[in-house]
Protein backbone atom coordinates (compact mmCIF):
# COMPACT_ATOMS: atom_id res chain seq x y z
CA UNK A 1 0.00 0.00 0.00
CA UNK A 2 2.93 2.30 0.66
CA UNK A 3 3.68 2.44 -3.07
CA UNK A 4 0.68 4.68 -3.70
CA UNK A 5 -0.23 7.56 -1.45
CA UNK A 6 -3.71 7.67 -2.90
CA UNK A 7 -4.88 4.45 -4.44
CA UNK A 8 -8.25 5.98 -5.33
CA UNK A 9 -6.69 7.54 -8.39
CA UNK A 10 -8.62 7.45 -11.66
CA UNK A 11 -5.43 7.33 -13.74
CA UNK A 12 -4.24 4.32 -11.76
CA UNK A 13 -7.64 2.69 -12.14
CA UNK A 14 -7.51 3.29 -15.87
CA UNK A 15 -4.21 1.41 -16.06
CA UNK A 16 -5.62 -1.31 -13.80
CA UNK A 17 -8.62 -1.62 -16.11
CA UNK A 18 -6.27 -2.07 -19.08
CA UNK A 19 -4.15 -4.62 -17.16
CA UNK A 20 -1.13 -2.39 -17.63
CA UNK A 21 0.06 -2.52 -14.01
CA UNK A 22 2.69 -4.88 -12.70
CA UNK A 23 1.17 -8.13 -11.35
CA UNK A 24 1.67 -7.10 -7.71
CA UNK A 25 0.16 -3.66 -8.37
CA UNK A 26 -2.71 -5.27 -10.21
CA UNK A 27 -3.46 -7.45 -7.16
CA UNK A 28 -3.12 -4.48 -4.83
CA UNK A 29 -5.62 -2.37 -6.74
CA UNK A 30 -8.02 -5.31 -7.17
CA UNK A 31 -8.05 -5.88 -3.42
CA UNK A 32 -8.55 -2.18 -2.80
CA UNK A 33 -11.53 -1.95 -5.16
CA UNK A 34 -13.30 -4.72 -3.24
CA UNK A 35 -13.50 -2.49 -0.20
CA UNK A 36 -13.77 0.98 -1.77
CA UNK A 37 -17.21 2.10 -3.00
CA UNK A 38 -15.84 5.15 -4.84
CA UNK A 39 -13.37 3.04 -6.83
CA UNK A 40 -16.06 0.46 -7.48
CA UNK A 41 -18.19 3.24 -8.99
CA UNK A 42 -15.26 4.47 -11.11
CA UNK A 43 -14.60 0.93 -12.27
CA UNK A 44 -18.27 0.40 -13.17
CA UNK A 45 -18.31 3.66 -15.16
CA UNK A 46 -15.15 2.62 -16.88
CA UNK A 47 -16.70 -0.68 -17.86
CA UNK A 48 -19.91 1.00 -19.04
CA UNK A 49 -18.03 3.47 -21.25
CA UNK A 50 -15.98 0.67 -22.68
CA UNK A 51 -19.05 -1.48 -23.37
CA UNK A 52 -20.91 1.40 -24.98
CA UNK A 53 -18.01 2.24 -27.27
CA UNK A 54 -17.35 -1.37 -28.24
CA UNK A 55 -21.00 -2.14 -28.86
CA UNK A 56 -21.35 0.92 -31.09
CA UNK A 57 -18.26 0.03 -33.09
CA UNK A 58 -19.33 -3.60 -33.40
CA UNK A 59 -22.70 -2.46 -34.66
CA UNK A 60 -21.08 -0.34 -37.35
CA UNK A 61 -18.81 -3.19 -38.39
CA UNK A 62 -21.76 -5.59 -38.56
CA UNK A 63 -23.37 -3.35 -41.18
CA UNK A 64 -20.46 -3.72 -43.56
CA UNK A 65 -20.52 -6.39 -46.25
CA UNK A 66 -16.99 -7.63 -45.94
CA UNK A 67 -17.48 -10.22 -48.68
CA UNK A 68 -17.86 -7.50 -51.25
CA UNK A 69 -14.99 -5.53 -49.75
CA UNK A 70 -12.80 -8.61 -50.05
CA UNK A 71 -13.88 -9.08 -53.67
CA UNK A 72 -13.02 -5.46 -54.45
CA UNK A 73 -9.59 -5.78 -52.85
CA UNK A 74 -8.81 -8.97 -54.75
CA UNK A 75 -10.02 -7.42 -58.02
CA UNK A 76 -7.69 -4.48 -57.50
CA UNK A 77 -4.79 -6.81 -56.82
CA UNK A 78 -5.55 -8.83 -59.95
CA UNK A 79 -5.79 -5.63 -61.99
CA UNK A 80 -2.36 -4.65 -60.75
CA UNK A 81 -1.05 -8.10 -61.55
CA UNK A 82 -2.58 -7.91 -65.04
CA UNK A 83 -1.10 -4.52 -65.74
CA UNK A 84 2.29 -5.82 -64.64
CA UNK A 85 1.92 -8.89 -66.85
CA UNK A 86 0.81 -6.67 -69.73
CA UNK A 87 3.90 -4.56 -69.32
CA UNK A 88 6.00 -7.69 -69.33
CA UNK A 89 4.24 -8.94 -72.47
CA UNK A 90 4.78 -5.62 -74.21
CA UNK A 91 8.43 -5.80 -73.32
CA UNK A 92 8.81 -9.24 -74.83
CA UNK A 93 6.63 -8.28 -77.80
CA UNK A 94 8.87 -5.30 -78.52
CA UNK A 95 11.88 -7.55 -78.27
CA UNK A 96 10.24 -9.86 -80.80
CA UNK A 97 10.01 -6.97 -83.27
CA UNK A 98 13.24 -5.16 -82.50
CA UNK A 99 15.48 -8.22 -82.71
CA UNK A 100 14.46 -9.21 -86.30
CA UNK A 101 14.75 -5.59 -87.44
CA UNK A 102 18.23 -5.31 -85.95
CA UNK A 103 19.24 -8.64 -87.51
CA UNK A 104 17.93 -7.55 -90.91
CA UNK A 105 19.85 -4.24 -90.68
CA UNK A 106 23.03 -6.09 -89.75
CA UNK A 107 22.66 -8.49 -92.67
CA UNK A 108 22.06 -5.61 -95.11
CA UNK A 109 25.15 -3.83 -93.82
CA UNK A 110 27.29 -6.93 -94.28
CA UNK A 111 25.84 -7.59 -97.74
CA UNK A 112 26.46 -4.06 -99.04
CA UNK A 113 29.87 -3.75 -97.50
CA UNK A 114 30.95 -6.95 -99.30
CA UNK A 115 29.33 -6.35 -102.69
CA UNK A 116 29.90 -2.64 -103.33
CA UNK A 117 33.32 -2.10 -105.02
CA UNK A 118 35.88 -0.05 -103.21
CA UNK A 119 36.60 3.37 -104.77
CA UNK A 120 39.28 3.57 -107.50
CA UNK A 121 41.36 6.09 -105.69
CA UNK A 122 42.28 5.77 -102.10
CA UNK A 123 42.22 8.84 -100.03
CA UNK A 124 45.62 9.90 -98.77
CA UNK A 125 48.35 12.48 -99.21
CA UNK A 126 49.37 13.17 -102.81
CA UNK A 127 52.97 13.46 -103.89
CA UNK A 128 54.26 16.73 -105.31
CA UNK A 129 56.10 16.10 -108.57
CA UNK A 130 57.11 19.58 -109.49
CA UNK A 131 56.01 23.19 -109.35
CA UNK A 132 56.62 26.46 -111.21
CA UNK A 133 56.13 29.98 -110.02
CA UNK A 134 56.14 32.78 -112.58
CA UNK A 135 55.27 36.50 -112.60
CA UNK A 136 51.62 35.96 -113.34
CA UNK A 137 50.86 32.44 -112.11
CA UNK A 138 51.96 29.36 -110.18
CA UNK A 139 51.53 25.72 -111.31
CA UNK A 140 51.91 22.51 -109.30
CA UNK A 141 51.89 18.91 -110.56
CA UNK A 142 50.81 16.35 -108.03
CA UNK A 143 50.30 12.60 -108.18
CA UNK A 144 47.80 10.57 -106.16
CA UNK A 145 49.13 7.50 -104.35
CA UNK A 146 48.32 3.97 -105.66
CA UNK A 147 46.14 5.12 -108.61
CA UNK A 148 48.94 7.50 -109.78
CA UNK A 149 46.60 10.11 -111.23
CA UNK A 150 48.07 13.53 -111.99
CA UNK A 151 46.57 16.69 -110.59
CA UNK A 152 47.50 20.05 -112.07
CA UNK A 153 46.99 22.93 -109.71
CA UNK A 154 47.09 26.45 -111.22
CA UNK A 155 46.83 29.81 -109.51
CA UNK A 156 47.20 33.32 -110.90
CA UNK A 157 49.46 35.41 -108.70
CA UNK A 158 48.56 38.98 -109.75
CA UNK B 1 -16.21 -15.83 -51.10
CA UNK B 2 -15.23 -19.07 -49.41
CA UNK B 3 -13.33 -18.93 -46.15
CA UNK B 4 -9.69 -19.90 -46.23
CA UNK B 5 -8.66 -22.25 -43.46
CA UNK B 6 -5.68 -20.63 -41.84
CA UNK B 7 -5.67 -22.50 -38.54
CA UNK B 8 -2.19 -23.85 -39.11
CA UNK B 9 -0.83 -20.55 -40.42
CA UNK B 10 1.01 -18.25 -38.08
CA UNK B 11 2.23 -14.82 -39.23
CA UNK B 12 5.58 -16.23 -40.40
CA UNK B 13 3.92 -18.89 -42.54
CA UNK B 14 1.42 -16.37 -43.89
CA UNK B 15 4.21 -13.94 -44.77
CA UNK B 16 6.24 -16.60 -46.49
CA UNK B 17 3.25 -17.64 -48.61
CA UNK B 18 2.41 -14.02 -49.35
CA UNK B 19 5.93 -13.39 -50.57
CA UNK B 20 5.59 -16.34 -52.94
CA UNK B 21 2.57 -14.54 -54.44
CA UNK B 22 0.09 -17.10 -53.08
CA UNK B 23 -3.39 -15.67 -53.66
CA UNK B 24 -5.02 -17.86 -51.02
CA UNK B 25 -2.62 -16.43 -48.46
CA UNK B 26 -3.59 -12.93 -49.52
CA UNK B 27 -7.26 -13.80 -49.21
CA UNK B 28 -6.58 -15.24 -45.76
CA UNK B 29 -4.85 -12.00 -44.78
CA UNK B 30 -7.80 -9.94 -46.02
CA UNK B 31 -10.31 -12.18 -44.24
CA UNK B 32 -8.35 -12.08 -41.01
CA UNK B 33 -7.79 -8.34 -40.84
CA UNK B 34 -10.35 -6.44 -42.91
CA UNK B 35 -12.94 -6.05 -40.14
CA UNK B 36 -10.32 -5.06 -37.58
CA UNK B 37 -8.75 -2.51 -39.91
CA UNK B 38 -12.15 -1.18 -40.87
CA UNK B 39 -13.05 -0.68 -37.22
CA UNK B 40 -9.77 1.14 -36.60
CA UNK B 41 -10.26 3.31 -39.68
CA UNK B 42 -13.83 4.06 -38.74
CA UNK B 43 -12.80 5.00 -35.22
CA UNK B 44 -10.58 7.70 -36.69
CA UNK B 45 -12.43 8.87 -39.79
CA UNK B 46 -16.00 8.36 -38.60
CA UNK B 47 -16.97 7.71 -42.19
CA UNK B 48 -17.91 4.28 -43.51
CA UNK B 49 -17.18 4.82 -47.19
CA UNK B 50 -13.81 6.41 -46.53
CA UNK B 51 -12.95 3.66 -44.06
CA UNK B 52 -13.75 0.99 -46.64
CA UNK B 53 -11.55 2.80 -49.18
CA UNK B 54 -8.76 3.11 -46.65
CA UNK B 55 -8.92 -0.62 -45.90
CA UNK B 56 -8.63 -1.36 -49.63
CA UNK B 57 -5.66 0.95 -49.86
CA UNK B 58 -4.00 -0.69 -46.87
CA UNK B 59 -4.14 -4.10 -48.52
CA UNK B 60 -2.84 -2.69 -51.81
CA UNK B 61 0.07 -1.13 -49.97
CA UNK B 62 0.74 -4.38 -48.16
CA UNK B 63 0.72 -6.29 -51.44
CA UNK B 64 3.08 -3.79 -53.05
CA UNK B 65 5.47 -3.54 -50.10
CA UNK B 66 5.55 -7.11 -48.83
CA UNK B 67 9.15 -7.55 -49.86
CA UNK B 68 10.27 -4.44 -48.01
CA UNK B 69 8.58 -5.49 -44.74
CA UNK B 70 11.53 -6.31 -42.49
CA UNK B 71 9.55 -8.01 -39.72
CA UNK B 72 10.85 -5.63 -37.05
CA UNK B 73 7.28 -5.48 -35.79
CA UNK B 74 4.38 -7.92 -35.91
CA UNK B 75 2.43 -8.22 -39.14
CA UNK B 76 -0.69 -6.93 -37.38
CA UNK B 77 1.20 -3.90 -36.02
CA UNK B 78 2.41 -3.11 -39.54
CA UNK B 79 -1.15 -3.31 -40.85
CA UNK B 80 -2.53 -1.11 -38.07
CA UNK B 81 0.29 1.39 -38.63
CA UNK B 82 -0.48 1.72 -42.33
CA UNK B 83 -4.18 2.09 -41.50
CA UNK B 84 -3.65 4.78 -38.88
CA UNK B 85 -1.24 6.72 -41.10
CA UNK B 86 -3.63 6.61 -44.04
CA UNK B 87 -6.49 7.71 -41.81
CA UNK B 88 -4.56 10.61 -40.34
CA UNK B 89 -3.39 11.68 -43.82
CA UNK B 90 -6.94 11.38 -45.05
CA UNK B 91 -8.08 13.53 -42.15
CA UNK B 92 -5.51 16.20 -43.01
CA UNK B 93 -6.63 16.24 -46.64
CA UNK B 94 -10.19 16.34 -45.50
CA UNK B 95 -9.58 19.29 -43.23
CA UNK B 96 -7.85 21.12 -46.06
CA UNK B 97 -11.04 20.76 -48.05
CA UNK B 98 -12.88 22.68 -45.29
CA UNK B 99 -15.23 19.84 -44.58
CA UNK B 100 -16.90 19.50 -41.22
CA UNK B 101 -15.05 17.66 -38.49
CA UNK B 102 -17.24 14.60 -38.47
CA UNK B 103 -20.07 13.03 -40.39
CA UNK B 104 -23.17 11.40 -38.94
CA UNK B 105 -23.23 7.65 -38.76
CA UNK B 106 -25.72 6.25 -41.20
CA UNK B 107 -27.40 2.89 -41.31
CA UNK B 108 -28.20 1.33 -44.69
CA UNK B 109 -31.87 2.10 -44.08
CA UNK B 110 -31.09 5.80 -43.83
CA UNK B 111 -31.31 6.12 -40.06
CA UNK B 112 -28.28 7.73 -38.56
CA UNK B 113 -27.20 5.77 -35.50
CA UNK B 114 -25.81 2.41 -34.64
CA UNK B 115 -28.60 0.06 -33.64
CA UNK B 116 -28.19 -0.63 -29.95
CA UNK B 117 -31.81 -1.18 -28.92
CA UNK B 118 -33.27 -4.11 -27.11
CA UNK B 119 -36.29 -5.82 -28.73
CA UNK B 120 -38.08 -6.05 -25.41
CA UNK B 121 -38.03 -2.29 -24.95
CA UNK B 122 -41.05 -0.11 -25.53
CA UNK B 123 -40.90 1.33 -29.09
CA UNK B 124 -41.16 4.90 -27.84
CA UNK B 125 -38.39 4.57 -25.29
CA UNK B 126 -36.33 2.63 -27.82
CA UNK B 127 -36.68 5.52 -30.23
CA UNK B 128 -35.73 7.96 -27.52
CA UNK B 129 -32.71 5.89 -26.64
CA UNK B 130 -31.76 5.69 -30.27
CA UNK B 131 -31.94 9.44 -30.56
CA UNK B 132 -29.86 9.85 -27.43
CA UNK B 133 -27.23 7.44 -28.71
CA UNK B 134 -27.10 9.29 -31.97
CA UNK B 135 -26.21 12.48 -30.11
CA UNK B 136 -23.64 10.63 -28.02
CA UNK B 137 -21.95 9.13 -31.07
CA UNK B 138 -21.79 12.54 -32.65
CA UNK B 139 -20.15 13.83 -29.49
CA UNK B 140 -17.65 10.98 -29.47
CA UNK B 141 -16.79 12.10 -32.99
CA UNK B 142 -15.73 15.43 -31.53
CA UNK B 143 -12.90 13.83 -29.58
CA UNK B 144 -9.49 14.55 -31.13
CA UNK B 145 -8.67 11.95 -33.77
CA UNK B 146 -5.46 10.81 -32.07
CA UNK B 147 -7.42 10.17 -28.86
CA UNK B 148 -10.03 8.24 -30.83
CA UNK B 149 -7.30 6.25 -32.58
CA UNK B 150 -5.88 5.18 -29.22
CA UNK B 151 -9.35 4.47 -27.86
CA UNK B 152 -10.29 2.21 -30.75
CA UNK B 153 -6.94 0.40 -30.72
CA UNK B 154 -7.31 -0.26 -27.01
CA UNK B 155 -11.03 -0.87 -26.61
CA UNK B 156 -11.78 -2.70 -29.83
CA UNK B 157 -8.50 -4.24 -30.87
CA UNK B 158 -7.21 -4.90 -27.38
CA UNK B 159 -3.66 -3.72 -28.07
CA UNK B 160 -1.35 -3.08 -25.16
CA UNK B 161 0.06 0.38 -24.35
CA UNK B 162 3.43 -0.78 -25.69
CA UNK B 163 1.92 -1.92 -28.97
CA UNK B 164 -0.03 1.32 -29.39
CA UNK B 165 3.06 3.37 -28.55
CA UNK B 166 5.11 1.44 -31.11
CA UNK B 167 2.40 1.77 -33.72
CA UNK B 168 1.84 5.49 -33.30
CA UNK B 169 5.48 6.27 -32.54
CA UNK B 170 4.65 7.95 -29.25
CA UNK B 171 5.68 7.30 -25.67
CA UNK B 172 3.88 4.74 -23.53
CA UNK B 173 3.07 7.47 -21.02
CA UNK B 174 1.42 9.50 -23.79
CA UNK B 175 -0.73 6.51 -24.69
CA UNK B 176 -1.77 6.17 -21.07
CA UNK B 177 -2.62 9.84 -20.62
CA UNK B 178 -4.44 10.23 -23.95
CA UNK B 179 -6.47 7.13 -23.26
CA UNK B 180 -7.28 8.41 -19.82
CA UNK B 181 -8.32 11.77 -21.23
CA UNK B 182 -10.50 10.14 -23.93
CA UNK B 183 -12.25 7.97 -21.35
CA UNK B 184 -12.81 10.85 -18.98
CA UNK B 185 -14.34 12.82 -21.82
CA UNK B 186 -16.54 9.87 -22.74
CA UNK B 187 -17.64 9.47 -19.14
CA UNK B 188 -18.69 13.12 -19.07
CA UNK B 189 -20.57 12.72 -22.34
CA UNK B 190 -22.27 9.55 -21.27
CA UNK B 191 -23.00 10.56 -17.68
CA UNK B 192 -26.63 11.59 -18.18
CA UNK B 193 -27.23 8.63 -20.45
CA UNK B 194 -26.01 6.16 -17.85
CA UNK B 195 -27.78 7.93 -14.99
CA UNK B 196 -31.05 7.68 -16.90
CA UNK B 197 -30.36 4.06 -17.72
CA UNK B 198 -29.68 3.25 -14.08
CA UNK B 199 -32.79 5.16 -13.00
CA UNK B 200 -35.05 3.38 -15.50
Amino acid sequence: MSKYQNICDSMLLSRFFDRELEPDEQTLVREHIKSCPSCQKMHREHQAVSDFFRAGMDEIVSQIRFDSLETKILEQIREKQISWQTKLKLFFLSRRIIIPIAAMAAMMFIFFSLTVKSPVSVAGPSALITSFTGDISSVMFLETPESHQTIIWFQETF
Amino acid sequence: MSKINTDSWDDAKLLSLLRQGNEDAFRALVQKYQARLFRTAYGITYNKEESAEIVQEVFLKVWENLHSFREESKLSTWLYRITVNLCLNWKRTWKRRFRHYHQPIENPDGSEIPELTNDEEHPESALQKKEQEKILWEKIGELPEDARAILVLKECEGLSYDEIADLLKIKKGTVSSRLFYARQRLKELLKDYFDEKEGA
